[in-house]
């Protein structure tokens, strides 16, 4: 699906399947993300590695993928970008659709990235790892994230061979992905379990069984407008498969915790809820200037509140895409220069006004 | 109610794997403390370089010590603790006793039992068949808890990897891959 704000951001389109908010659970889980961690046989890691070393690196993934291309989707439309020739609102852009990461553009001398088969596979070359294989994918849909994954990563290596030991499985810098090098994640909302004060008997509880959680933006990152990453924490001693299948099941079991919280909040506190985001609402609709921290916490409580179907329903889609088109580099890419922080914060909301009134007009075929 | 204190309501539910025999304990959270078991997530959140210095000398066998390096890339054991970054993959074999105690440390396993690399790429030579062979025999006598086979295999398994490593190092020094 095409966006009419994508029109702006051709240059790096991709990644944004998620955006639909087509996937099941998607108004509580925003999207899933599998990633396999893979090196390159005989070429050193990147503590040590040599420039031209690198190059060739890229060459190989980019040559391999070139030639798997048959069983993968050769027919979608797929994207070579080289980090270091993008200016860095670019990159910015790229990291708010959590195509790159921040390590990337760190060492973007380096890195390329290459999206394909329809935005929903990237390879992110020469991170951390020679190669990570991505697959996003929007709301739950970690079997299918997963499975894409593997044929991705089955179709590489009938063109090359990856760093692999015996019993270690595959290898990689830092010993904490070795093995199945598969990191599982789902970017979820959980306002009712934040106001309910739930929240950290849930998190412990992840914790206790091998997964952990982040922020929007990832390690190190704030938890913000109530979204969390969680994922599995170890990635050796079982199948991917388990891992996969492991933290499915538990993320359905955070889904029904989030809605008996809601539940609560109903049969409680409705009038404070109905109030909380009906303020929240009047704000967006509203304000003249707004900073992302208010934004985010605003945009929670309206995402609970069509939820909850307190509010109208505009969409899971519109909801995700006030989200993400209203982060820093979106703005700054949409506006053609580096806002100045005053003149961001009333674009900011502007173009929250102009989502919010489409959603009020939309023709009755749009479905939405 | 808590293993430990039979008192308390057990919240913790704990379940230690190593390698493939799992083990589940139910405890309070005052009794899963005492265990030394961190309950708050803040704690598995510490950087690598700090787990691996909490870690400290023992990791150490007589094999290598901190300076040893890497035959391939140079980097020394030193240069991983301070980083908690491997220089090659050649490092992992160069330290495998001391990776598979750190792996261990970090996974509860430092046996892969994913995807391999020839996994569904077709036809595999014949040792490394009877390798992969082995090893799915291994995992259902550890299922089954049959652990004398599972010893025995396991010998076998370390055998027939020992001379396919001889046999890989022979065909590389000849320039053969």
């Amino acid at each position: 699906m095409r966006l009419p704000e994508d029109d702006l951001l051709s240059q790096v389109h991709g990644g944004l399947s998620w955006i639909s908010g087509e996937g099941p659970h998607a108004d509580i889980i925003l999207s899933t993300r599998v990633r396999l961690a893979r090196n390159l046989e005989h070429y050193p890691f990147r503590e040590t590695i040599a420039a031209e070393q690198q190059e060739q690196v890229t060459s190989e993934v980019l040559e391999a993928y070139g030639q798997a291309g048959g069983s993968n989707g050769s027919a979608a439309p797929r994207q070579v970008l080289r980090l270091g020739d993008l200016p860095e609102t670019d990159l910015n852009v790229l990291l708010e659709r959590h195509l790159v990461s921040r390590e990337m553009i760190r060492f973007k001398e380096a890195s390329a990235l290459l999206v394909g088969d329809g935005g929903r596979v990237a390879l992110l070359i020469n991170e951390e790892d020679h190669l990570r294989i991505q697959v996003l994918e929007a709301g739950l849909q970690l079997e299918e994230a997963w499975e894409r994954a593997r044929r991705t990563d089955e179709d590489l290596r009938r063109h090359m061979r990856f760093a692999y030991h015996e019993r270690f499985g595959f290898l990689t810098s830092c010993p904490t992905n070795t093995g199945t090098g598969l990191r599982a994640s789902v970017l979820i909302h959980l306002p009712g379990l934040v106001l309910t004060r739930e929240i950290h008997k849930v998190l412990q509880g992840l914790a206790q069984i091998g997964l952990t959680f982040r922020g929007l933006y990832g390690e190190g990152s704030d938890v913000v407008g109530n979204y969390f990453q969680i994922s599995n924490q170890t990635t050796l001693g079982k199948s991917e498969a388990e891992l996969v299948g492991h933290l499915s099941q538990i993320t359905r079991q955070v889904i029904e915790y989030e809605e008996n919280a809601r539940q609560v909040l109903a049969r409680d506190a409705l009038d404070e809820i109905e109030d909380k985001v009906w303020r929240a609402y009047g704000l967006l609709r509203c304000a003249r200037s707004m900073s992302t921290d208010e934004m985010m916490n605003l945009l929670s409580a309206v995402r609970l509140g069509v939820s909850m179907k307190l509010l109208p329903d505009m969409g899971v889609q519109r909801l995700n895409r006030l989200l993400l088109w209203t982060q820093i580099a979106h703005l700054d890419k949409r506006a053609g220069r580096a806002l100045s922080k005053r003149d961001r914060e009333h674009e900011r909301s502007k173009l929250i006004r102009e989502i919010l009134d489409e959603a009020d007009n939309r023709e009755p075929k749009d479905g939405r | 109610m808590c293993a430990d204190c039979g008192e308390n309501k057990a919240t913790v539910h704990f379940t230690q794997i190593v390698n493939d025999a799992t083990e589940t304990f139910h405890l309070c959270q005052e009794c899963a403390q005492k265990r030394g078991l961190k309950t708050s997530p803040v704690g598995s959140q510490a950087p690598l370089s700090d787990f691996l210095s909490e870690m400290g000398a023992p990791i150490f066998t007589k094999a290598t010590n901190a300076n040893t390096a890497c035959p391939r890339c140079g980097c020394t054991f030193r240069q991983f603790r301070k980083t908690g970054r491997l220089g090659c993959a050649h490092c992992y074999a160069t330290f495998e006793q001391e990776m598979s105690a750190l792996l261990r440390k970090i996974h509860g396993s430092n046996e892969h039992v994913g995807i391999t690399e020839d996994e569904s790429i077709g036809p595999v030579d014949e040792s490394e068949a009877e390798l992969l062979e082995m090893r799915r025999e291994l995992r259902h006598a550890v299922e089954r808890e049959e652990y004398e086979r599972a010893a025995e295999l396991r010998d076998r398994i370390t055998v027939l990897e020992d001379d396919r490593r001889a046999a890989r190092a022979i065909a590389e020094a000849e320039g053969v891959d």
